[in-house]
């Protein structure tokens, strides 16, 4: 996946930067101009996104596995910089460099940026740049054994998550989580940690809640009212620590942060509902229906007996009683919607 | 083109219903809007019970409280005089969807919706509500644990609507609980819901109504469980017979928010504990 | 039925105001009714009438412009598909209650849901 960025000077002297990425709470919206700018030197207005229609963008890929901040953030950081140098080139100087939008000399200040990028234009024409990914020569991947290194670099993370179960319903909440984040550098420290909040908070609800039911092959539970997610009732006080070590393939140090978050929030869930519980928990969502089958099961039952989880106040197994009706499984539109 | 008829008073409204039985009574609309294009297609005509004001709002009368049908959970939970008597409904009535939902949901859009899984039914059961019914021939009384009749079915006859619920006060002493088993914290379908309220007298559970929804095809009061405690002392027995008596009496089934088995577990565990709060 | 919610956004254009499920979970879509939050996709218009409507639109424009600038600037703020009914609600909370606490504003913000963001931070702020 070469994740072409184009960029483009325009005739009023801005950089346009051309990307597919679309931000759909990624942050690139904020995140992309403050690395063109940082990149370039350049001001507040002196760059700007074009619209992601694929109609006028290159194709900078998907929305996935550190795509977006890491691999096209750093090809909009090479190309603005290389952009800008084609600008600066033509101007006679010694020692000229770009800070805050401003040519500066030995002496100081020279010009503002963009007045000598709106001369360029006018007297050398368009100028265009793209740039494409190269995974770096010792990163291998064979397409067709799918054997190698796919990635150049992973983030890491490690999540603590406590959890209360009430012994009377087998319902467990999560009443605190931690998540420590090794990320490269933070960009946008606080678009960041709220990935990382949301990520963990995700995390906990494919933990806990998030069923997919299927029968026959469709969904029985297909849309919000079915499909449970969290609500901020469900969410504990999530503490996130970012551990800051700038790498060098990526964006001033950057690596992508996106998926990281559901690593390992629902194994560490998963793992404090057993500790709390007994029973053990072998898939997840950790539901109480789930918890009360395993307390039955015979490994359960012999884990977690003496608690009592599958019995009745009579000792006897409330989970194998049967009601003596036929289970209806297909849910009625009646049932959906109450 | 949905036609709506907005009557300005309890007579117009039941004139219109006499009239046309078919008219669809409608307040909050939070369970009507949720039917889909297709359910909201075959429907033709609605009748907007909000602008009605003999249904609205919450009164002391003799012996009681009465709360007009279209009253919202929002002014349920607010009020005094519901949180003094019947704290339990006023609990209910925080589970009851979001803050949104609690602004326009009503309690007798609750009732006549007649949801296995309506929140405050259960409170209403236990409470020992009377409902008071308004159609053409005017007003009748329904015991409210003679109301649901099955599955989504109510004793409401056609064009009749009901027009506000009496929640009798409880002797002095009396105990009253409730508790609702969700897919999760807020904002959830009950799994189970439970209500209790009674009174001891010399040590002994002089009376209790224990009332349960999602359970069973109506909300239903648990009457072995009722029966089966009467006159005991409370406590850890007491508590462990009143859920084994109520997990074998229901008839829940498996659906997509949970299982039959998981309903029978946590009812006679959410039952034990209540009943066990008794004695406390 | 013709939805309060279809009115907004596509009669009037005031499209600020969200649909995210249609069926009154997801919160997206809450405006204020004569100062109550409410779902639109769940009024129907003819409830409308002699009503005043409150959309994302008349409180950015309006009183809630500092409240704004406090939401964004904390971070408050990720897709931007919940956050015009997230603003709503909290809007019509501080409305209420100027100084709320934690567990108020959880109560307040249930009906409202967030799937990127961390709407756990946001009573924080």
């Amino acid at each position: 996946m070469k994740s072409p960025v184009t960029a483009r000077l325009r005739a009023d002297g801005r950089i346009e930067v051309l990307t597919a990425m679309t931000d759909m709470g990624q942050g690139c919206a904020a995140v992309f101009p403050q690395i063109a700018r940082a990149a370039g030197g350049l001001g507040e207005d002196d760059v700007v996104f074009a619209e992601p229609d694929t109609g006028d963008v290159p194709d900078s890929g998907p929305t996935v596995a550190s795509r977006t901040t890491m691999i096209v953030g750093n090809l909009i950081a090479r190309t603005v910089a290389e952009l800008r140098d084609s600008i600066l080139d033509p101007i006679v100087g010694e020692g000229l460099s770009v800070s805050d939008g401003w040519i500066v000399g030995p002496a100081g200040p020279v010009e503002p940026f963009r007045d000598a990028a709106r001369r360029h234009f006018e007297t050398a024409g368009p100028l265009e740049i793209t740039h494409r990914h190269e995974p770096p020569e010792w990163q291998t991947f064979d397409e067709s054994t799918y054997q190698g290194a796919a990635y150049p670099t992973y983030a890491w993370g490690a999540d603590v998550v406590e959890v209360e179960v009430d012994p009377d319903t087998l319902a467990a909440r999560p009443v605190a989580a931690t998540a420590v984040c090794e990320v490269g550098r933070a960009i946008h420290p606080t678009l960041c940690k709220g990935q990382i909040e949301g990520g963990t908070l995700q995390a906990l609800g494919w933990a806990l809640l998030e069923e997919v039911k299927l029968q026959d092959g469709r969904y029985l539970n297909d849309r919000l009212a079915t499909y449970i997610i969290p609500t901020i009732k469900d969410s504990p006080r999530i503490d996130v620590h970012l551990l800051e070590r700038a790498w060098k393939g990526g964006p001033f140090g950057a690596k992508g942060v996106g998926e990281l978050p559901m690593d390992g929030g629902a194994p560490a869930t998963a793992q404090a509902v057993e500790n709390a519980t007994g029973i053990p928990v072998e898939e997840i969502p950790a539901t109480p229906e789930k918890l009360l089958l395993a307390s039955s099961s015979p490994v359960g039952a012999a884990l977690c007996g003496r608690a009592g989880w599958g019995g009745g106040a009579n000792g006897k197994n409330a989970a194998s009683e049967k009601t003596g009706r036929p289970h209806r499984a297909a849910p009625t539109e009646n049932e959906v919607l109450p | 083109m949905i036609a709506a008829v907005r009557p300005r008073s309890l007579d117009e409204a039941v004139r219109h219903l006499g009239e046309d039985p078919a008219l669809v009574p409608t307040a909050g609309c939070t369970d009507l809007m949720v039917r889909g294009p297709e359910a909201l297609h075959r429907m033709d005509r609605v009748i907007d019970l909000l602008g009605v004001p003999e249904l609205r709002g919450i009164r002391e009368v003799e012996g009681g409280i009465e709360i007009g049908s279209t009253t919202s959970f929002s002014e349920i939970r607010r009020s005094a005089a519901v949180r003094a008597a019947f704290p339990i409904l006023a609990e209910a009535a925080t589970m009851v969807g979001g803050w949104q939902i609690q602004n326009r949901a009503t309690l007798g859009g609750n009732m006549a919706n007649a949801s296995p899984a309506g929140d405050s039914l259960p409170v209403l059961l236990a409470l020992d509500a009377v409902v008071v019914v308004a159609g053409a021939q005017g007003l009748r009384e329904i015991p409210y644990a003679d109301f649901h009749i099955g599955y989504r079915r109510t004793a409401l006859r056609p064009g009749e609507i009901v027009a506000r619920v009496r929640l009798p006060y409880l002797p002095a002493g009396a105990f009253q609980a409730f508790r609702k088993v969700g897919t999760r914290e807020a904002q959830a379908i009950s799994k189970v819901v439970v209500a209790l309220a009674g009174r001891i007298e010399e040590g002994r559970i002089a009376e209790l109504r224990l009332a349960a929804g999602s359970v069973a095809a109506m909300p239903v009061r648990l009457r072995a469980a009722e029966e089966a405690v009467r006159g005991q002392a409370p406590g850890p027995e007491t508590a462990d017979l009143a859920g084994r008596e109520a997990a074998r009496e229901v008839t829940p089934i498996d659906d997509v928010r949970s299982t039959a088995d998981y309903r029978r577990f946590a009812l006679e565990r959410v039952v034990r504990r209540m009943v066990m709060g008794i004695a406390g | 039925m013709e939805r309060l919610l279809d009115v907004l956004r596509e009669g009037l254009g005031l499209t600020g105001t969200k649909e995210g499920c249609g069926e009154g979970e997801c919160g997206a879509c809450t405006v204020l009714i004569d100062g109550e939050p409410t779902l639109s996709c769940l009024v129907p218009l003819f409830q409308c009438e002699g009503r005043r409507i409150e959309t994302v639109e008349g409180i950015a424009a309006g009183p809630a412009r500092d409240f704004l600038e406090r939401f964004v600037a904390t971070g408050g703020v990720q897709c931007g598909a919940c956050t015009p009914g997230i603003v709503i609600t909290a809007w019509a909370l501080l409305q209420r209650n100027p100084a709320p606490s934690r567990e108020e504003a959880r109560e307040a913000l249930a009906g409202n849901l967030c799937r990127c963001t961390g709407i756990c931070g946001e009573p924080d702020r």
